[in-house]
């Protein structure tokens, strides 16, 4: 394989299929060649949770090979993200290979909790872990804990993963019913600026959606002193649940527009309601963001039919799908609906069993 | 490189015996041409939906990796998408999706 695009779908589903990875010509003609801070944390990451895992990277960390050794997960772990990535850029595939362990995993992750290229921990939290009882998780024992907020640039931010590892198997799904909008929450968070800033999004968001919904509350959540990280900022994220128990999310972090002015709270407010306007417009059981993760879940599921929905399919999404046929030989049919506009996905899992579970 | 480009037609007429043709389309998309080289033109714009969102993250990113936009193999790998939002102040944009609520029409959504 080529190229540093899709690094952790690769070295997920690589682990998984306990299949050897290699990578070549990684940013090989970019002014910074080679592997990312942030992809060799990554990399560190996954060497913590396994045991015997082999990883070689040649001497400018344009070529990776990967063995993929045993999960082991275990408790008590902590792991520094660094600042090059967001906190969820490592809580995507952690979840995942979390579940697969022969222990459950509790970790600490030190980072950047907030910012505008990944999940923040708050959707996380809200959106993603829900997501994973469809698929027979055992809900209890699943939790993630923020402790401090960490904003970018400089992050110190810190949270606790908790995934307990499944029985034997997930089990398949058909979810394909999105149901209808029954009420919307959100988190509106503010650390080293003044308080105000949370509640000035939370009005800005729900000006726009109280127009189709009364049922909105966002809580707003203001850090002080430790727990507030190292760099001033705000944001806010938003999910919309659905009578059929789906999750939608959206959300917006302040960015440093320009003259290193972080944007207007009020701006940030209704771009992350318009987008959650957005993603119910497109339909489907997830959004956008979480359609590869519910493509891979399908894939794990024995050998059984599973069924999905989702809005318009996103390039992730699309590069899942390749990946998961390579590595686990799943295919997925794929069929759109054109009363809705959106796209329904049917597989047979691939038969995945939690192998290295301890047999009691 | 051009065997390649040969199986991979080859994938794509077996499929489309198979299946009506709105459904060969996205299968099409996501396994029938994995690399985006063919001159195929309908499936050119097949993919254009999808080759925007793949350029979309890279355009908050600085100036300097727009030349890297060129070859996408060391795109950046992110799963959140900037979705092109519609104009969410303009009454009749919110109507469409009134019924998607519970607070919308019920038989309306049913028939969905």
């Amino acid at each position: 394989m080529k190229g540093a695009q899709h690094f952790r779908q690769r070295l997920v589903l690589s682990t998984l299929s306990n299949t050897a990875l290699r990578i070549d010509d990684i940013r090989a003609d970019s002014e910074a060649p080679g592997l990312c801070d942030f992809e060799a944390s990554l990399l560190r990451l996954v060497e913590k949770i396994s045991n015997g895992c082999g990883i070689e990277i040649n001497e400018t960390g344009t070529k990776l090979r990967y063995k993929p050794g045993i999960l082991a997960g275990g408790r008590n772990l902590v792991h520094d993200c660094g600042t090059g990535r967001g906190i969820g850029y490592f809580l995507e595939p952690l979840i995942i290979l979390g579940l697969f362990g022969k222990k459950p995993l509790s970790i600490t992750l030190r980072g950047i909790t907030n910012d505008s290229r990944d999940p923040c921990v708050d959707t996380f939290r809200t959106a993603t872990l829900p997501m994973l009882k469809h698929f027979g998780v055992p809900i209890e024992g699943l939790e993630l804990k923020v402790v401090a907020r960490g904003a970018p640039p400089l992050g110190g931010g810190e949270v606790v993963l908790k995934v307990p590892i499944v029985p034997k198997s997930l089990t398949a799904a058909t979810w394909v019913d999105e149901g209808m909008v029954k009420r919307i929450r959100g988190v509106s968070y503010s650390t080293r600026v003044s308080p105000h800033m949370a509640n000035r999004m939370v009005d800005a968001a729900r000006g726009v959606l109280n127009r189709l919904l009364p049922d909105v509350y966002i809580f707003t959540d203001h850090y002080t002193g430790s727990e507030s990280g190292k760099s001033p900022g705000y944001g806010i994220s938003l999910v919309a649940e659905t009578t059929t128990g789906c999750i939608l999310s959206s959300e917006c972090v302040a960015m440093h527009s320009g003259a290193s002015e972080l944007q207007l709270p009020e701006d940030l407010g209704t771009q992350a309601a318009m987008s959650l306007l957005q993603e119910i417009r497109l339909g489907g059981v997830v959004d956008s963001t979480h359609q590869g993760l519910l493509f891979i879940l399908c894939a794990l599921c024995p050998e059984d039919v599973s069924k999905v929905r989702v809005g318009k399919l996103s390039s992730y999404g699309i590069k899942m799908l390749q990946h998961i046929k390579e590595f686990l030989g799943v295919q997925f049919s794929i069929k759109p609906d054109p009363a809705t506009g959106t796209v329904l996905l049917t597989c047979v899992g691939s038969g995945f069993q939690n192998l290295y579970r301890k047999v009691s | 490189l051009e065997m390649g480009n040969a199986l991979q037609w080859k994938q794509g007429l077996m499929s489309r015996v198979g299946a009506s043709k709105s459904n060969v389309n996205l299968m099409q998309v996501v396994y029938g041409h994995v690399e985006a080289s063919s001159k195929d033109k309908d499936f050119q714009e097949d993919i254009s939906d999808s080759d925007e969102e793949l350029f979309k993250p890279k355009r908050q990113a600085s100036k300097d990796t727009v030349a890297a936009n060129a070859q996408n193999i060391d795109l950046e790998d992110c799963s959140r998408l900037t979705l092109e939002v519609d104009d969410w102040h303009n009454q009749e944009v919110i109507e469409a999706i009134r019924d998607r609520f519970v607070t919308g029409d019920w038989n309306k959504a049913s028939q969905r």
